[in-house]
């Protein structure tokens, strides 16, 4: 079903734009030199035994022209019902690859990313989101294809705490993870001014794979590996403020997860200097 | 009395050389410049362009095509223009010159071919002479200017040309002093 979704985003008609203002992952732009950005991204999740969320402000800074960097926090209800900071990190963005067009780059960047966590002990299910300290490292390559962007990005991931699931999972070892997102402008269909809302779709698919075998309850070893699929709608309003919508879903894998689905909403101002 | 010479010979002197000073006006004035800028895909892109244009001292107002990304710059009165300035501000928002124009102020003399010209802290070296003087608008075609491709090939067209390559006066221009930064103008 998700190559299906893929390839109807792969192949949706040329006369629209692309963008590359990922929901669910990054591009490999930077953010320009100066520049400060603050965002509140949260995720909503429900299933059988309650509501819980995870929220995780962000502030971004543009340290050169080719280098970012953030620092971010993580705040949810996932351990107990009233709300427990989770963890906080850094992370930076260096782009060390650009060739630019008239509408059209391509880009290469590096990421690093640390966070630490102050939860004694981690999901099965891999989670740069202030659940498990750790640092990772990642290469992202953004094109426009056909005006459309797509851009893939594969990263390292090394956890400092084993990962547990409540039916005996034991994760142990690193994580590769990799992502590859598209991108359209749906509105408007040609830009006027700044002031135009701009409406964006995107499409994600992000997987990821324990690079140790696991061993589960009956001793049996696997490698854990999970498949998700990201939908969004993005607003831009006056070229600074940005807000989204986005559903996240499982698509397969053998994963234990808290929920196999996700709502997503995002506020983001970027303030130019 | 011979003091009081002095002085009033010093001032006249001061005058005088005070006002050669203005009347040096520059030989040639930039009034308006279109810049091209490549890789914009966004009006958030474009913004942060029209952002980082907003800092440089020498424009005075800017006008954006969002859907050709080309930026209008209108100078100062008695302001120079320096490329290096709007490509490094276009590379700090984090994207790349495509084009940039100059529309100059009408003068009397017709521009020929390797002609070389002085123009605030640096030169210009004119590769194409414009047809007419009045209203003349040239393209600069150095490195980073230019796509890499057309650098290139002017390379080759260009060899004997140190200055084409290097961005820096050299034994090619005659006359010139060396090792200032040079760029070349084409129609």
């Amino acid at each position: 079903m998700w190559y299906k979704l893929l390839v109807f985003f792969l192949g949706i008609p040329s006369v629209m734009v692309a963008q590359e203002l990922f929901i669910f992952s990054e591009p490999a732009s930077t953010m320009p030199k100066k520049a400060v950005m603050f965002r509140m991204n949260s995720r909503h999740y429900v299933d059988a035994s309650g509501y819980y969320y995870k929220l995780n402000p962000e502030l971004g800074f543009g340290l050169a022209k080719n280098l970012m960097g953030h620092v971010e926090g993580f705040y949810s209800n996932w351990a107990l019902q009233s709300g427990t900071m989770d963890g906080v990190g850094v992370n930076f963005k260096y782009r060390f690859f650009s060739k630019d067009d008239l509408h059209k780059h391509k880009r290469l960047a590096v990421t690093g990313k640390v966070i630490y966590s102050f939860q004694p002990l981690s999901m099965q299910y891999m989670l740069e989101e202030g659940n498990t300290s750790l640092v990772s490292a990642g290469l992202i390559y953004t094109q426009l294809i056909h005006k459309l962007a797509i851009s893939g990005k594969v990263n390292f991931i090394k956890p400092f705490t084993g990962g547990y699931s409540p039916d005996g999972y034991v994760t142990n070892g690193e994580w590769l993870q990799w992502q590859i997102s598209s991108g359209l402008l749906t509105f408007p269909m040609q830009y006027k001014s700044y002031k135009q809302v701009n409406v964006n779709l995107y499409a994600e698919y992000l997987g990821q794979q324990n690079l140790g075998l696991q061993t589960n309850a009956d001793l049996t070893a696997s490698y854990a590996i999970n498949h998700d699929l990201g939908l969004g709608l993005q607003f831009i309003f006056s070229s600074r403020f940005t807000t989204e919508l986005a559903y996240r879903m499982n698509l397969g894998g053998n994963l234990n997860r808290m929920t196999n689905s996700m709502y997503y909403f995002n506020v983001e101002y970027m303030l130019f200097r | 009395m011979k003091t009081i010479f002095v002085i009033l010979f010093s001032v006249l002197l001061l005058q005088i050389s005070g006002l050669k000073a203005q009347t040096q006006t520059p030989a040639l004035t930039v009034v308006k410049a279109e810049l091209q800028v490549n890789g914009l895909t966004c009006s958030m892109c474009n913004l942060s362009v029209y952002k980082a244009l907003e800092n440089v001292s020498f424009i005075d107002s800017i006008k954006t095509q969002l859907n050709s990304s080309v930026y209008t710059l209108i100078l100062k009165s008695g302001a120079y223009l320096d490329p290096a300035v709007l490509r490094k501000q276009v590379e700090g928002a984090g994207f790349s010159v495509g084009k940039l124009r100059l529309f100059f102020q009408p003068i009397d003399v017709q521009l020929v071919k390797n002609d070389h010209l002085s123009y605030g802290d640096f030169y210009f070296h004119v590769l194409s002479s414009p047809p007419t003087m009045e209203n003349w608008t040239v393209e600069i075609k150095d490195k980073k200017f230019v796509s890499n491709k057309e650098f290139n090939a002017l390379q080759k067209s260009l060899g004997h040309y140190t200055c084409y390559k290097t961005g820096m006066t050299d034994d090619c221009c005659v006359g010139m002093e060396s090792s200032k930064v040079i760029y070349h103008l084409s129609l």
